[in-house]
């Protein structure tokens, strides 16, 4: 008999470190995250000729620093879950705890490591180790390569030093941008209580930092507040941008029962971008756009720091993009906000989940998103209140306005002009009424025609079923003639009927295929937010076109990615992208002039990074209009069009939070459209 | 008519029609009758699932085919519900509908547990109801087919919503699929449990998690998930 112990291979350094968390932000973040944990004021990461292999990155702060025994059974410990403590740093912070497994994987990064560390506890003493990561690759398992850890004296204040020597691997732009806006977005940047501000020795991250911290707060046109306190209690209120309370709600106005959550805070800041709503503010609309480019976007602050992936370009964890879509007016959007929701969790009731990209989805957590969407949810519904009054007012009072307006011009042409040029004032005048009126009336026949097609929409969908019973009962009255005529005549007698038998049969197919459509569309499990396969969603889109393809001879074909792509949202958006671009296509090939006579339509999808691009590609006549102006409403070549199929193409892809682009004359010199979508994080 | 093996081997011959619309009547009539069986109405009005029974029994029918939506002047209640009682009154009843998409979720879900052949109308022919007919027979007699089956599985709420005036959920079965949600209404949960009923909420129920399309799954007999252990 003898003892042994449990031993791990190194390899699992591999398995824990750089492949579980293979994002070296994500690694670097970590430490800045300890940094912060050990009371550091200041962090500073610099990188070294990290544009190719070989670079170095070093990590220093004014924190804390560790003893010998805090090196040994905290710093070198990988994997034990500290409960995150209760307990408060000396400057009042909530630590943000780790497993260290974010560390090993930014240690990692470099074939070495040297820490030094200077202790407050310890003051002119200075504790340092070095990590060769080649050694390990020579032994059996991690325990047989020893750690020294040296103690010298020195003049250097507390504080922690970290430097990744001899990287593995380069890092471009994007990481460098990466790393830079979760930096400045790390330490809540919205307000200076944490006292934490790290920053990163690069280029243009100064600029970058400047822009954050720009903070346009003050120009935002709604604020939105909400607390939640620990009794599960909620209010809110919206503040407009002189701080006055336009609206407030108590819990009952939020929800029916009480938030099984820890107590917490949620601000959002709303801004309506478009040049007019600015013209009292100080800053631009294009100062804000590029602000809120970097930073919109609803954050999460745990204990003081910002945890990812929320607020992150293109998660939208708040499913506000997506609530637009159910209903667009007067709600935010990713795009036009900046938000933070903030958590103490003094208890550690969230977990963060290994790799460290967000919490797990407890009670707690899921508690949390209700409270935020409950809040989000009555802002609409006040809003969208008080846009309704707005217009009754102003239609009861636009036509009084107007002939006021139009008095005062005449008094004022019959006071100030002279007699000789009046005429001619008023006949310029009268031009510029005939002129808005025409413009009027247009904006109304485009009204017009938005409200026939909503309400045939909306007839349709409550007749949908009863209007394709009769087509069924035709089809189904046609199988029985069949059988009864089948069983009444002889077999070669029957030979009379087949024909007139199979024209109404075929007959009846198209009559159903056409009365499907709509019925197919409309189904409500499509407008439930989920994870959505897309190359599933394009096949039974084109099978549902199948027929009209048929009839109208085009033929589609589909290169489609190896992958299986999935993105977050609606079946129902989805296809109203690929239905419009398809019926866009067919349009191309049944107009006038179309001339084509192989014709084609192409659909494509491919994988750019975390993007899918789809692109729908035919070989038509091309787009004649303006490239711009094609996606703006009632604009159409198609004779008897709408020209809102393209509106919805685009509105739908940004409410999916993607973009759209069209080519003139693309790859089979007809019109070429490619939708770019982000992928689901899996 | 036509030799359908599947009217044949489950023994029926005669078929009530459960249906206020003299369309539908008509064409399940056609059904019936090509199918080589006997149609017979049941007229109305009926105040309560008994008094249909009760009529039922007077038809001398051995089947039954109900149509879900039934005026109120016809029928206090809708054809999901006389189905199934029809059912748990050991007679093979099945069930039509136009409206499949709209209320397989909320009427027709509450029922289903004891509903194992429902099609819509568009798909009505000889073939159809036959194979429904001997479907019903065959659970009937204990023989309960793969995708009937109901498992004890896990079920986690994602949202709670109204539907039509019925408050319903939307949830998770990860053995049946991980990805896609299921709607039923809230009151296929023992009204003990309610309080316990928000996003995130995890029970156990019987589920036929063998079922090919969501249509198809029923669930009974609700409780409450032991919470999971946190410590990962």
């Amino acid at each position: 008999m003898s003892a042994d112990y449990l031993k791990f291979s190194p390899e699992i350094l591999a398995r824990l470190g750089e492949e579980l968390i293979p994002h070296p932000d994500q690694g670097l973040i970590e430490l800045v995250r300890n940094s912060y944990d050990a009371d550091a004021t200041n962090c500073t990461i610099e990188l070294k000729n990290t544009g190719k292999e070989g670079g170095t990155i070093s990590i220093s702060d004014d924190g804390i620093g560790m003893s010998e025994s805090a090196i040994s059974s905290g710093w070198l410990l990988i994997g034990r879950s500290q409960k995150t403590s209760h307990k408060r740093t000396d400057l009042g912070r909530l630590q943000v705890g780790d497993k260290g497994l974010g560390r090993l994987a930014a240690l990692r990064m470099g074939t070495q490591v040297a820490l030094t560390t200077r202790p407050k506890d310890e003051k002119g003493i200075e504790y340092a180790l070095s990590i060769d990561w080649a050694k390990y690759d020579k032994v059996d398992f991690v325990e047989k390569v020893p750690i020294t850890i040296t103690k010298s004296k020195t003049s250097t204040d507390t504080g922690t030093d970290i430097l990744l020597q001899n990287l593995r691997i380069p890092l471009g732009r994007r990481e460098i941008d990466r790393i830079a806006r979760q930096l400045v977005l790390l330490a809540n940047p919205f307000d200076d209580t944490t006292g934490f501000r790290p920053c990163l020795v690069a280029p243009g991250f100064k600029d970058l930092e400047r822009k954050v911290r720009e903070r346009y707060f003050s120009q935002a046109h709604f604020h939105l507040k909400a607390t939640v306190n620990d009794k599960g209690y909620a209010e809110a209120q919206v503040l407009d941008w002189k701080n006055k309370q336009l609206w407030s709600a108590n819990h009952k106005a939020l929800s029916k029962s009480k938030y099984k959550t820890i107590p917490a805070e949620f601000d959002l800041w709303t801004f309506l971008l478009l040049a007019k709503n600015f013209s009292d503010r100080t800053a631009s609309v294009q100062e804000v756009k590029d602000w809120l480019k970097v930073t919109g976007g609803v954050h999460l602050y745990y204990r003081g720091l910002r945890v990812r992936p929320y607020g992150d370009s293109g998660h939208d964890w708040l499913e506000m993009n997506l609530a637009r879509t159910r209903s667009p007016e007067e709600r935010p959007a990713t795009y036009n906000s900046i938000g933070r929701v903030v958590v103490d969790d003094i208890y550690g009731r969230m977990i963060q989940k290994t790799d460290r990209i967000g919490f797990i989805e407890s009670e707690t957590f899921t508690e949390l998103k209700r409270f935020c969407k409950d809040a989000l949810e009555w802002m609409a519904s006040e809003r969208l209140k008080d846009a309704e009054k707005r217009r009754r007012i102003y239609r009861e009072q636009s036509t009084v306005l107007t002939n006021k307006a139009r008095k005062e011009v005449s008094k004022l042409i019959e006071n100030i002009v002279p007699q000789k040029q009046r005429p001619a004032i008023i006949d310029a005048f009268q031009k510029y009424e005939k002129a808005i009126t025409k413009k009027e009336k247009s904006l109304e026949e485009d009204l017009q025609l938005y409200r026939s097609l909503a309400t045939a929409g909306t007839t349709y969908a409550v007749f949908a079923h009863e209007s394709a019973k009769p087509v069924t009962r035709i089809k189904q009255a046609t199988d029985s003639l069949e059988i009864r005529i089948k069983h009444a005549v002889e077999k070669e007698d029957y030979s009379n009927f087949e024909k007139p038998i199979k024209i109404l049969r075929n007959a009846t197919d198209s009559l159903r295929s056409y009365a499907s459509f709509p019925l197919y569309l409309l189904k409500k499990e499509k407008r439930i937010v989920g994870d959505i396969d897309v190359h599933k969603v394009l096949n039974d889109i084109i099978g549902l076109f199948e027929p009209f393809m048929s009839s109208e001879k085009i033929d589609v074909e589909q290169e489609y990615t190896d992958a299986t792509p999935y993105i977050h949202g609606t079946i129902a958006l989805l296809e109203a992208i690929f239905a419009n671009l398809l019926t866009n296509a067919i349009n191309a090939f049944t107009s006038p002039n179309s001339q084509n006579k192989n014709r084609k339509v192409l659909l494509r999808t491919e994988i750019s990074g975390e993007l899918l691009l789809i692109k729908v590609i035919d070989n038509g006549q091309g787009i004649k209009m303006n490239i711009d102006e094609i996606w703006l409403p009632g604009k159409t070549t198609t004779p008897g069009g709408t020209g809102f199929g393209l509106t919805i193409v685009k509105d739908a892809v940004a409410d999916l939070s993607g973009k759209a682009y069209a080519l003139a004359k693309g790859e089979l010199g007809g019109a070429e459209f490619t939708i770019e979508l982000p992928l689901l994080r899996h | 008519m036509v030799e359908s093996t599947y009217c044949k081997e489950s023994k029926i011959s005669k078929v009530a029609i459960i249906d206020d619309k003299k369309d539908d009547v008509e064409t399940e009539e056609l059904w019936i009758e090509d199918a080589g069986l006997e149609p017979v109405y049941l007229e109305g009005p009926f105040k309560t699932l008994h008094d249909l029974i009760t009529s039922f029994s007077k038809s001398g029918a051995d089947s039954a085919i109900c149509d879900h939506r039934l005026g109120s002047y016809y029928a206090q209640f809708d054809g999901a519900a006389a189905a199934a009682t029809l059912f748990k009154n050991k007679i093979p009843a099945i069930l039509v509908t136009q409206f499949l998409d709209i209320d397989r979720d909320t009427s027709i879900r509450r029922w289903r547990k004891n509903i194992p052949a429902l099609f819509p109308r568009d798909e009505g022919n000889v073939d159809t109801i036959c194979k429904a007919f001997m479907d019903t027979v065959k659970e009937l007699s204990g023989d309960v087919s793969e995708y009937r089956r109901p498992q004890r599985a896990l079920i986690r709420i994602q949202e709670i919503n109204s539907e039509g005036g019925t408050e319903v959920i939307d949830a998770l079965i990860p053995q049946w699929n991980p990805k896609k949600a299921v709607r039923f209404p809230i009151d296929l949960i023992n009204n003990k449990l309610y309080e316990y009923i928000k996003i995130g909420t995890r029970f156990i129920a019987n589920v036929n998690t063998g079922a090919l399309n969501s249509s198809d799954l029923f669930f009974s007999d609700f409780e409450l998930a032991p919470a999971p252990d946190n410590d990962i």
